[in-house]
């Protein structure tokens, strides 16, 4: 077992080198120019800057060379930081990426995983009565709801949800993560935020709500159609027994790989809603970052987000051995 | 031909889907209804007999119409015996055993009509006797299980991949005796292992299935069925899976048992030789009917219906000197429409002008031997 699990993770240092090769070539390659713009603005303020100042500055953000073998220096001088854990400094915000990645990453953190929860204990059961009321009106009931869920694109149904729940009504704040006029402490800090991410977090999981259910549904019914379901059964068991017991066991199985995907996405944000509700998170600073032509950063954030999948990978196969005897990690 | 094959026009799918719905919804209701015991509870029309299935109807409401998959059937299973229900693929084995189980997949499986009387034991030692076809769903763990095991076809893929043997075992003596410790159960497992021959219990019932040889996962599900000490054991072909010699060690181990637990089998099969060599009573089942029934004698050494004949010139055999197996010309009629006369007219060599009229009736020809074939109506009307 620890002899599988240091094979994988030796394997995953591969795997990252690759992905953060990939990304820092495609972004040298993007057509956005931090240094252009900064100079750009400073134009517009009706002060010049000399050519020499600009070559100085793209020599100085280490942009000067865009050759191939400049990249490459680039790329190895990125990397050579990273060798003793650092990300470098942020062109926009004008500090280490480490800081500004984990200062903006609890919020979107504490959304993601209270989406997260919600989601699973809403979908899971309605996915599990669905499919054991297969074809009947309840059936058909949840379907067409999380559909329609599924089916609404963010930045719509959240401003909607914030224009009837928090304009209309005015039962939530509209935007923002704190109120402005008065400064909380403690507890009612806590409340403020909650009152303030609870929007968010209802617009996240109803959207999400669906792909879920159905996944489960799925699952449940080609479980419930096995043989050992049958077996179950024909011993005597109650249908309550045979649903939980034996047929959720084995749903739980394709389940659990689903979770690998959620580790990631639990740190990346929620980029179109946090726009819409302007929430400070990480997914709203990865956006900006990204306009804005700032390198480090986005290295840093994707390269982390990289991490997180492949132990999320890592995690999921773990968790298959538990979840499914017929599984064998060498 | 062309007139059965066409497809359906939309029209007359929706009229299909219409009228399954509302008898499918009423069956439903009826299945999961509260009731007294009084209502299903019947008597025996033969004190001997443990099982008897009277003229039962179970059909499938597919959106191509109803599948008349059991279409009146009748038997009886006399206390202490064997009784082989063979027939073709389709003809109604399986179904007739899952509904005496109720395990249909409702909605679209039911019984419709008939009953299934049972002698089931109570726990005072008493007899007391149930039609399993009226009862509610929510009645059936009384029977399931507990009077009335079964064993499945498929071995490989009968037992939950996620639990171990043991634990699957224990299930069995948890629902029939609640207040069994844990101890309690793991010793009866231990000993039911023991008795289905399996050597080395203790370390099978740690075992996952996953880890068990198909010849030995049949063993266990046999274990399975004789834990709660059942009155009747369904075996649904419980060989056809298996290899040879397992064949017939696991029929070997049927017959045993059956001394031992003093109790009844169904045994359900295609394959001829099994039933001769473990059965004493035959059903004959063609298309969702019984055609012909009686003792084992009978069937083999005085078939009647030409079906059953045809079916016993169809086994292989080795001192035989022609190289092609003989076969029964044509196909079983679309289960969706059947005709009002014989269904095996179509298949038949010795056909009569009887034939082609309504659908031959049970004849008994000898106290135990009975045949739905009009070859025999003269017999009927000479006594």
């Amino acid at each position: 077992m620890l002899k599988y699990i240091i094979k994988r993770l030796a394997m995953s240092v591969v795997i990252l080198l690759g992905v953060s090769m990939i990304i820092y070539f495609l972004i040298r390659l993007m057509p956005v120019d931090f240094i252009q713009d900064k100079i750009n603005a400073i134009n517009q303020g009706g002060a010049t800057v000399s050519e020499e100042t600009v070559n100085a500055m793209y020599e100085m953000y280490g942009l000067g060379d865009n050759s191939f073998t400049g990249i490459l220096k680039g790329y190895f001088s990125w990397l050579g930081a990273l060798a003793t854990f650092d990300l470098g400094t942020s062109f926009v915000y004008a500090r280490p990426v480490a800081d500004v990645i984990f200062e903006h990453m609890g919020i979107s953190f504490a959304i993601a995983l209270i989406a997260t929860i919600f989601e699973f204990l809403i979908a899971i059961p309605l996915g599990i009565t669905a499919a054991t009321h297969q074809y009947s009106f309840r059936d058909y009931l949840v379907t067409v709801l999380v559909m329609i869920g599924i089916s609404l694109p963010s930045f719509f149904f959240g401003q909607m949800l914030k224009d009837f729940l928090a304009l209309k009504l005015g039962w939530f704040p509209a935007s923002g993560l704190v109120n402005a006029t008065t400064s909380y402490t403690g507890f009612s800090l806590l409340l403020d935020y909650a009152k303030h991410c609870f929007i968010p977090i209802l617009t996240i999981v109803i959207l999400s709500i669906g792909a879920r259910m159905r996944m489960t549904r799925t699952n449940m019914l080609e479980v419930m159609n096995s043989d050992y379901i049958r077996t179950a059964r024909a011993k005597g068991l109650e249908e309550s027994v045979v649903i939980n017991k034996h047929a959720f066991r084995n749903t739980l199985i394709p389940m659990v790989t689903s979770l690998a995907g959620l580790l990631p996405s639990l740190f990346s944000g929620a980029i179109i809603t946090e726009q819409v509700f302007d929430l400070p998170g990480i997914g709203n600073i990865a956006l900006d970052a990204m306009n804005r032509g700032d390198i480090p950063f986005i290295m840093g954030y994707n390269m982390f987000l990289a991490l997180l999948s492949v132990i999320g990978v890592l995690l999921a196969d773990l968790m298959y051995g538990l979840v499914d005897p017929r599984v064998k990690l060498e | 031909m062309s007139e059965k094959n066409r497809h359906l026009t939309g029209k007359e799918i929706r009229a299909i889907a219409k009228e399954n719905k509302r008898v499918m919804k009423s069956l439903e209701a009826y299945k999961n209804r509260k009731a007294n015991e009084a209502e299903y509870l019947a008597h025996l029309s033969d004190q001997n007999n443990i099982l008897e299935i009277d003229n039962l109807h179970t059909y499938f409401f597919t959106e191509q119409g109803v599948v008349k998959a059991v279409n009146g059937v009748s038997f009886d299973i006399p206390k202490n015996s064997t009784v082989g229900v063979v027939g073709e693929s389709g003809c109604g084995k399986s179904v007739t055993s899952m509904s005496v189980m109720r395990l249909l997949q409702g909605p679209v499986g039911q019984i419709y009509s008939g009953s299934i009387r049972f002698a089931s034991k109570e726990a005072d030692g008493s007899e007391k006797i149930y039609d399993i076809a009226k009862m509610p769903i929510n009645e059936i763990h009384r029977i399931r299980g507990n009077q009335i095991a079964m064993i499945f076809q498929e071995p490989m893929t009968s037992l939950n991949p996620v639990f171990t043997i043991g634990q699957q075992l224990d299930e069995v003596t948890f629902i029939h005796k609640p207040q069994a410790t844990k101890a309690d159960a793991k010793a009866k497992s231990i000993e039911m292992l023991n008795l289905v021959g399996i050597a080395m219990p203790e370390r099978v019932y740690a075992s996952f299935p996953h880890e068990l040889s198909g010849g030995m996962r049949q063993r266990v599900m046999i274990a399975m069925a004789l834990a709660s000490d059942p009155r009747l054991i369904i075996a649904d072909e419980p060989t056809t899976a298996l290899d040879v010699t397992i064949q017939a060690q696991i029929l070997d181990l049927l017959r045993d048992l059956k001394n031992k637990i003093d109790g009844s089998i169904m045994l359900i099969t295609h394959d001829l030789g099994i039933i001769a060599e473990m059965a004493d009573y035959v059903v004959v089942m063609y298309a969702g009917r019984v055609i012909e029934k009686g003792t084992v004698d009978e069937i083999f050494h005085n078939p009647m219906h030409p079906y059953t004949i045809g079916l016993q010139k169809s086994k292989p055999t080795l001192d035989s000197s022609s190289d092609t197996l003989f076969n029964i010309p044509g196909n079983v009629p679309n289960p969706i429409n059947m005709p009002d006369y014989c269904y095996f007219k179509e298949r038949c060599s010795q056909c009569t002008y009887a034939c082609s009229g309504k659908y031959p009736e049970m004849i008994q020809v000898s106290p135990t031997h009975f045949v739905a074939c009009h070859l025999y109506d003269k017999e009927r009307e000479n006594g």
